[in-house]
């Protein structure tokens, strides 16, 4: 960054702190509906009325349309204008995103989302501590992903890898010499690619992988719904996911904000527009966030960007976002640390960057949603992840137990229930999962067979008397 | 489709608000933008001004010069600046306004729309009525004062 720019940023921050303390605006009892009306008094007057309980009226209600040259961003579908304040302008895509239809699944179906991406793969250094230097091993590689998750905390992603690019023959060169390939195809041992995997969680401290979906499956139930709850723990770390509250790289002013764009860019199951609304509500309470205006995408959509000056990074991470209906349309400079990284796709088991280890840097330059998420059937998967999937559920019980109930006591409670009803001819395999930390116990049930065994099971954990909820999810939103 | 003037200033009044908390602080801003408004309200050009909204603006910053020229309202903005009245108000911090109390108000207005609405200087110009010449030489002044506050080598 220069040190004009550097300058710039400072003075954006100055500005954003400034203005950011605007009191709201200021009630005007001669402007408000059924006052008195103001007339027009002279020009010498004008100077010297400063009273506000004057009892002028203003004839001639001409109110031209500002014939002004500046642009004024209207929302196409709404006409509404877009606010200058960053807040306003977040909470303006909360209430538009409010309004949208939540999209329901039906049994047996997943939400399907596209993504391309851009990675910039730079390798600093070869071997441990420090290591060698190297210079000018660098490329990009295209990335396309295609994710698909369902109403019961179960997702899988295919992604596949483009060639390497080079800005440079130089780049080139040092990128072979440096014992890495052009291509995943190039390597001794093919790489398999299209990669392609699913995971699954009923848990919040889920950790799994997926390319720009680096804190993994996460239930959007696991988080608050409240703003301002959403906002501090946000900002503060304290989901209680753990690959969200350990951010990978110190992200300086933010960390909040980071941790947004995170849950932007993760496949989250259950997710609804209430949540998103909440989301961009809590980012709208979050200090320092950057209004950048009607911001051009690299494939030439126009959105409103967002981002965090910050003097940690090179270039601050920011999101375009569209705001009739708050789809996220881009994600720029996006950290790349803690994700799959398509770097390795590019490692042949002969660089010394396998025998010796060195120093990354990578980020994604841009993540493009590509269309609106989409119901499919589970046959609509590609045939591996369809296998790795297996059937859906037909259904979750959670239950929580009261409180004073032991973990031993909703033990034995479980393996009376296995044993009952985990048996042949009593209907599919049923999984069943305790969790007893944090406290208090929640049990869980996975049920593959008919509605019956589930209200049966159901029937027995609640007139067990053991539970303050049961709560059953037939998985059709 | 015309608007009647109570509609008028509820478009406009947040975003006059934020104008005038960079050119007289938090404090004042409200006082400032009251005054502006009923200026215009009461003016007898104010029906035949077609740009109603730069009108506005261009009130605004007459009115926040104003009130920096006037030592009886400084005065005032000394004893009320003890008051608790910024209280659910963002803090601004006091290196901010040391940095910011170096400008003009004309460079407040253009460093304000330039960083924070992202005007170009030519809509600057168009806004508050004065040449584009006059928007560049105030915003380079403007940055060259913030440089020197801020202490940030270019």
């Amino acid at each position: 960054m220069s040190k004009s720019e550097v300058l710039d940023m400072e003075i954006r921050s100055l500005v954003a702190e400034l203005i950011e303390s605007a009191p709201p605006a200021p009630s005007i009892p001669e402007l408000e509906p059924g006052a008195a009306r103001l007339t027009p008094v002279s020009k010498r007057r004008h100077f010297h009325t400063t009273t506000r309980s004057g009892v002028f009226t203003l004839g001639g209600l001409t109110a031209v349309a500002a014939a002004t040259v500046l642009v004024v961003l209207l929302l196409p579908s709404t006409g509404q204008r877009i606010p200058s304040a960053a807040a306003a302008q977040l909470r303006l895509i909360a209430d538009n995103l409010a309004n949208q239809t939540e999209p329901q699944l039906q049994r047996n179906e997943w939400l399907e989302t596209h993504i391309k991406e851009e990675w910039s793969m730079d390798l600093e250094s070869l071997g441990q501590g420090g290591g060698t230097p190297v210079s000018g091993a660098e490329a990009t590689a295209a990335v396309s992903a295609t994710e698909w998750s369902n109403n019961f905390g179960e997702s899988c992603y295919s992604l596949s890898i483009g060639q390497a690019q080079f800005a440079s023959v130089t780049n080139e060169d040092a990128w072979d010499a440096a014992g890495l390939t052009n291509s995943p195809q190039q390597q001794d041992t093919p790489l398999e690619n299209p990669t392609e995997q699913c995971e699954s969680t009923t848990s919040n401290a889920s950790n799994g992988a997926g390319l720009g979906f680096g804190i993994g499956t996460t239930r959007v139930a696991t988080l608050p719904a409240d703003p301002s709850t959403l906002a501090h723990e946000l900002t503060t770390g304290t989901t209680g996911i753990e690959g969200l509250d350990q951010l990978p790289i110190d992200p300086g002013q933010n960390p909040g904000f980071q941790r947004v764009v995170d849950l932007l860019t993760t496949d989250l199951t259950d997710q609804t527009p209430a949540f998103y609304s909440a989301l961009y509500d809590a980012l709208a309470l979050m200090p320092g966030i950057h209004a950048l205006g009607e911001t051009i995408t690299h494939t030439g959509s126009t959105g409103l960007g967002f981002d965090v000056p910050s003097d940690s990074l090179t270039d601050a991470t920011m999101i375009v976002v569209d705001p009739t209906n708050g789809a996220l349309i881009e994600v720029r400079n996006l950290w790349a640390a803690g994700r799959d990284d398509p770097f390795q796709a590019f490692v042949s088991s002969q660089s010394p960057f396998v025998k010796q280890g060195g120093g990354l840097h990578d980020t994604i330059q841009w993540l493009d949603p590509i269309g609106a998420p989409s119901g499919v059937h589970t046959s609509d998967l590609p045939p591996t992840l369809a296998q790795q999937a297996g059937p859906l559920p037909t259904a979750l019980i959670t239950a929580t137990a009261s409180s004073g109930v032991s973990t031993q006591t909703i033990d034995t409670l479980q393996t009376q229930v296995l044993s009952r009803f985990n048996v042949p001819g009593s209907g599919a395999p049923i999984d069943s999962e305790l969790r007893s930390a944090p406290s208090p116990e929640i049990l869980s049930f996975t049920f593959y067979g008919p509605e019956s065994q589930v209200r049966d099971v159901a029937n027995v954990l609640q007139s067990s008397a053991l539970f303050a909820s049961v709560d059953v999810d037939y998985g059709d939103g | 489709m015309d608007l009647s003037d109570g509609e008028l200033y509820r478009k406009h009044a947040d975003e006059l608000t934020r104008f005038a908390t960079g050119l007289v602080g938090p404090n004042h801003a409200a006082d400032v933008v009251s005054q502006a408004v009923l200026g215009c309200l009461v003016s007898a050009k104010w029906s035949k001004v077609s740009g109603k909204r730069a009108y506005l603006y261009r009130t605004v910053f007459t009115e926040a010069a104003k009130f920096h020229r006037s030592s009886r309202r400084r005065e005032a903005r000394e004893q009320r600046s003890a008051l608790p009245e910024s209280i659910d108000q963002p803090e601004v911090r006091p290196e901010v306004l040391a940095a910011v109390i170096r400008l003009s108000i004309r460079q407040r207005a253009v460093i304000v729309l330039t960083y924070w609405d992202d005007l170009t200087p030519s809509a600057i110009a168009e806004l508050l009525g004065i040449s584009d010449g006059s928007v560049r030489r105030h915003l380079a002044r403007g940055r060259s004062r913030l440089k020197e506050a801020l202490n940030v080598e270019e």
